[in-house]
């Protein structure tokens, strides 16, 4: 006697909207997170809410598309792994600056301040010690 | 510093214009001052060459503490662009290079 299979009856596909929309979310806070921790210098060099967020938004859209097979849901998987790559590849490659080093003793110069007036490091190391920050400049 | 009889110097490539502008903003309360196009940067070994928006050289971002007869006693030198010096950092390396007179 064969055994007949059992009649497929209509399932109906599993739908992951709210995780999918959650992931989106969490991708749009990845980079604003970053931003706004800004101000603190250890979340800045190290983009922890960044990576958090990207994290969360790609474990929720991923694990959305696994099942729900809808089209936009399957883009939205898409993109946050764009996004991931495109943050790796931000994050060790294009921040990456070449190693350096200052000299042991600090070569003197004149330069003009904000409002043209000569700055001389010689000078102002007479008046004491000094701390040089150079940044990459205004925006 | 200033209790020390120093003072902060920041630097970057920007011109004065920029340099102006932006201590206005930002409400500095030290000198910038602008290496646009001067040499500085290379004597410094912190130049970093196509390192701005548009291809300009631009400084890679160091705090160097300089005690009075021109010798760098501290550094911290960024290996990305986002690295900077903590402030409690290089206020620990000014209290352990200039100590604070006693009372």
């Amino acid at each position: 006697m064969v055994s007949t299979p059992p009649a497929p009856h209509a399932r109906p596909a599993p739908r992951r909207t709210t995780r999918a929309v959650f992931s989106l979310v969490a991708l749009l806070l990845a980079p604003l997170s970053w931003w706004w921790s800004i101000d603190d210098p250890y979340l800045r060099a190290s983009g922890a809410t960044a990576w958090t967020m990207l994290a969360a938004a790609l474990f929720l859209g991923l694990s959305a598309a696994w099942r729900d097979t809808r089209r936009w849901v399957r883009v939205v998987a898409g993109l946050e792994l764009a996004c991931g790559v495109f943050f790796v590849w931000a994050f060790f490659v294009l921040a990456k600056l070449p190693a350096a080093a200052a000299p042991p003793r600090a070569p003197d110069f004149t330069l003009p301040d904000q409002d043209g007036r000569p700055v001389t490091l010689a000078a102002e190391l007479r008046a004491g010690p000094q701390l040089l920050v150079f940044f990459r400049g205004h925006w | 510093m200033r209790a020390r009889g120093g003072g902060i110097l920041a630097i970057a490539a920007d011109d004065m214009e920029d340099a102006r502008r932006l201590r206005d903003e930002e409400e500095l309360p030290f000198r910038l001052l602008s290496a646009a196009g001067l040499t500085v940067l290379d004597d410094y070994g912190l130049a970093h060459p196509e390192g701005g928006l548009e291809g300009e050289t631009i400084a890679i971002p160091a705090e160097l503490l300089v005690a009075q007869d021109g010798t760098v006693v501290w550094q911290h030198v960024a290996g990305r662009i986002t690295d900077r010096a903590p402030p409690e950092r290089i206020l620990a390396a000014i209290e352990e290079h200039f100590p604070a007179r006693g009372p």
